[in-house]
């Protein structure tokens, strides 16, 4: 018989299984492909050129097929096919191709689907749309972009490994999901911290906001919150009242939040593109 | 029914200008609501302009002037390569400080500070809405508008945060760009493009002017443009732009009308501002907004419906927070029927590019247009020991002094500190000093006000006699 959602034993023995994981770092933590862990470098780097991350990409075969087929999709729907890498990055700019290689790269290897795999796919969609909004919201406040993109997206990378580590038949999507939220946030801050990311990535994925009131670590962790709650929105996901409740710390008004609202069709066309 | 607070003044907006109403009235025994729909006080002075601009500048001056100490000589790039976040991480104390000390200022004088926006729904009343969404309505006999500016989202050139940026996004920056293409010949473009040349970007300012600040004396500027070009900068003028995009990988392209192209790898479009009035619904107040953009005012802010002022940015220039500042107070003497010193009408100018310029009273030129006899004397820096020894050489101070009776009428600097060697001038202006003040006084040596003396020696032996004997 299937578990049941809430079943407590259950609970408890995949609640010590992940906690231990976590505590002993076996949690799987993927190694990323040289591909991607270039990319992640090159969109943290000062000088990343259009001739260095096109070298990196075409390293990559099905990176580039999925940068190719991303680059001629019908959202971005270009009037000549694009055939080249040198094409895309001219047609698309340097750092959408920098957003969609790295969002390609985490889908191959992070959020590859094996157990749980439509729960995985969920959280792949539920991260670019969160990426993406992060960058609305930074755009909109007037802070840094890339690095807005980047906390979305990682935020919690770690859920895949978390699903990894229970079995098949053990509980169901919600009692899963359940697990994710409480863990996700430690575990994908020791995942972002070995892989050398920025330490303010790390700690929006922790939801740490740091010591200083309305300093930049805690700015981000409220914008990529809110960016989560109105991503689950567009998602039709459950509403998350906290996440929602962000905008007022992060002094958005009324007005404000709507005209993210009417961003949303914008943000699910990039998460279709990408997924 | 909501109820309706009463004060007996309402001031619109917690920057420089709102701030000091809200203090003077309140110093004036009046019960005041300050009305910010920011969290906390501050204004664009505090947030984005200001503060983390001159954090900016004192970070790029440092490393220059540890460059010339090393090796009496400007080198460059001494910033490439460092996050710009490295090079502003005291900004956010800075802030925070700042603002904490506002905020207790501000409480102390016991007046409330609600956190909300403002909307007028009559002259005297006002609808405040919370961010949360609550509304509450708040009404006074004098009502200041305080709200202030923004940089101008320009439909001919792209601004997207990310490649173009303007003065309230470029320091979100992660990096030193390569390159920056600066679009603007005024106070803030012309910070922020010789802060860029001085950290060792390789900056191109473009504006339809011959030269940048065109406002201050020329050979103010002239020093400024030589020490900027220093630098590896680049100005551009006059220019007219015949279009701005980025092409899509990595490089922003600007066209002018000429067949130039400028390419860069970012740019920074500082090419005015416009007051906050959208939202403020003024026609319901019974105001208008004017051809500019901004509320017509008097000499005391006083717009066209009595009880209603308008102070700071949202009145119209110099655009600066001193006189924002000094209008707020004005405004609320004006309103509440205090006399009035006439003090404040002294206002500096300073400009913290670098090298930095500041003026006080009456310009050289200014003096030549109203046809005013004046005597002008100058000090290079390179002549006092002090600039010697800080590497502080390419500097200049004017001295304007009536001709007539040699009193200190105004004062020009151009060179590092300048916004602070200013500040004697300043007093010398408003005291009426005669120039032979500067030279029977003695001052410490070795100093940057030496200059004082300097340039009040050259006054003395170009004054016609008997005064100059
Ligand atoms: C990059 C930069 C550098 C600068 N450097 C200098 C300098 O070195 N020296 C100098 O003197 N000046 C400088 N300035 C100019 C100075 O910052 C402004 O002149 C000054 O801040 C104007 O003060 P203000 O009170 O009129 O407006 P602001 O400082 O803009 O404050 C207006 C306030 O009103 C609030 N507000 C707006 N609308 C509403 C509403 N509807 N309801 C409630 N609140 C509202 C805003 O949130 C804001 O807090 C600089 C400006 C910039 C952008």
């Amino acid at each position: 018989m299937p578990p049941e959602v809430g079943d407590p034993s259950l609970a408890t023995d995949q609640h010590s299984t992940i906690r231990s994981a976590i505590d002993e770092g076996r949690l799987r933590v993927p190694v990323l492909p040289e591909a991607a862990s270039q990319v992640l470098a090159l969109a943290g780097s000062p000088d990343c050129e259009a001739r260095d991350l096109v070298e990196v990409i075409k390293r990559d075969q099905a990176l580039m097929a999925h940068l190719l087929k991303v680059a001629n999709s019908a959202m971005l729907a270009p009037e000549i096919p694009i055939v080249s890498l040198q094409l895309a990055v001219g047609r698309l700019g340097l750092a959408r191709v920098r957003d969609i290689a790295l969002a390609a790269a985490l889908k191959a290897e992070v959020f590859r689907p094996g157990r749980h795999a439509a729960l995985v796919r969920g959280y792949f969609r539920r991260a670019l749309a969160t990426a993406f909004y992060s960058q609305e919201i930074a755009r909109q406040r007037r802070r840094n972009v890339e690095l807005a993109f980047l906390a979305g997206l990682l935020r919690d990378v770690a859920a895949p490994a978390i699903c990894a580590l229970v079995g098949d038949d053990e509980p169901s999507d919600l009692g899963l999901d359940v697990l994710v939220d409480e863990f996700a946030p430690e575990a994908s801050a020791r995942m972002i911290e070995s892989w050398r990311l920025p330490p303010v990535i790390a700690a929006v994925a922790r939801r740490d906001r740091g010591s200083e009131e309305g300093g930049d670590q805690a700015d981000l962790c409220a914008s990529v919150a809110l960016a989560a709650a109105l991503a689950a929105e567009v998602l039709g996901a459950e509403g998350d009242e906290m996440g929602l409740a962000q905008a007022a710390v992060l002094n958005l008004y009324q007005d404000d939040v709507e005209l993210l609202r009417g961003r949303g069709d914008h943000v699910l066309e990039l998460v279709e593109t990408c997924a | 029914m909501t109820t309706v607070e009463s004060h007996d003044v309402i001031v619109i907006g917690a920057g420089p200008a709102g701030q000091k109403a809200a203090i003077q009235a309140a110093k004036a025994g009046r019960s005041v609501a300050l009305v910010e729909r920011e969290a906390r006080p501050g204004g664009a002075c505090v947030l984005r302009g200001t503060i983390p601009s001159k954090t900016l500048h004192e970070t790029a001056s440092s490393l220059l002037r540890v460059a010339r100490g090393e090796t009496g000589l400007v080198r460059r790039g001494s910033g490439l390569g460092l996050p710009l976040s490295a090079m502003m991480a005291r900004v956010d104390s800075v802030i925070d400080a700042h603002q904490r000390y506002m905020t207790d200022q501000v409480l102390r004088n016991g007046i409330e500070l609600i956190h909300g926006r403002a909307r007028f729904v009559a002259a005297h009343r006002v609808e405040v809405e919370a961010p949360a969404g609550g509304r509450r309505l708040v009404e006074a006999p004098v009502v200041v508008i305080a709200t202030g500016s923004r940089p101008r989202d320009p439909d001919d050139v792209p601004v997207d945060h990310e490649n173009i940026y303007d003065s309230d996004s470029i320091l979100s920056l992660s990096w030193l760009p390569s390159s920056l293409t600066v679009l603007g010949g005024g106070v803030i473009a012309s910070e922020y493009a010789s802060i860029f040349a001085a950290l060792g970007v390789e900056v191109i300012q473009i504006d339809r002017y011959p030269l940048p600040l065109g406002f201050m004396a020329r050979p103010l500027v002239e020093r400024f443009m030589a020490a900027f070009e220093e630098h590896g900068g680049r100005f551009v003028g006059p220019a007219e732009i015949a279009g701005v995009s980025f092409d899509g990988v990595a490089k922003v392209r600007t066209e002018l009308r000429d067949g130039r192209v400028f390419e860069t790898e970012k740019m920074l479009f500082a090419l005015g501002r416009v007051a906050n009035l959208d939202g403020l619904n003024v026609r319901a107040a019974g105001l208008e907004i004017n051809a500019r953009g901004l509320l017509d005012v008097d000499g005391n802010g006083q717009t066209l419906v009595p009880g209603v002022y308008a102070v700071g940015d949202v009145a119209g220039p110099p655009g600066l927070a001193a006189s924002a500042m000094e209008q707020g107070r004005r405004a609320v003497r004006h309103a509440l029927g205090l006399p009035e010193s006439g003090l404040g009408e002294l206002v500096p100018t300073g400009i913290y590019a670098i090298p930095e310029i500041a003026a006080v009273g009456l310009g050289s030129e200014a003096a030549a247009k109203a046809g005013r006899e004046v005597v002008i004397g100058s000090a290079e820096f390179r002549e006092l020991a002090r600039a010697q020894i800080c590497g502080n050489v390419g500097g200049l101070l004017r001295l304007v002094v009536d001709a007539a009776d040699a009193r200190i009428l105004g004062v020009e600097i151009v060179g590092e500190g300048a916004t602070e060697i200013l500040h004697l001038g300043q007093a010398a202006v408003l005291g009426g000093w005669e120039v032979g003040m500067l030279v029977e006084n003695v001052f410490n040596f070795p100093t940057m006000a030496e200059a004082y003396r300097v340039a009040a020696l050259d006054v003395l032996a170009r004054l016609p006699s008997p005064i100059g004997a």
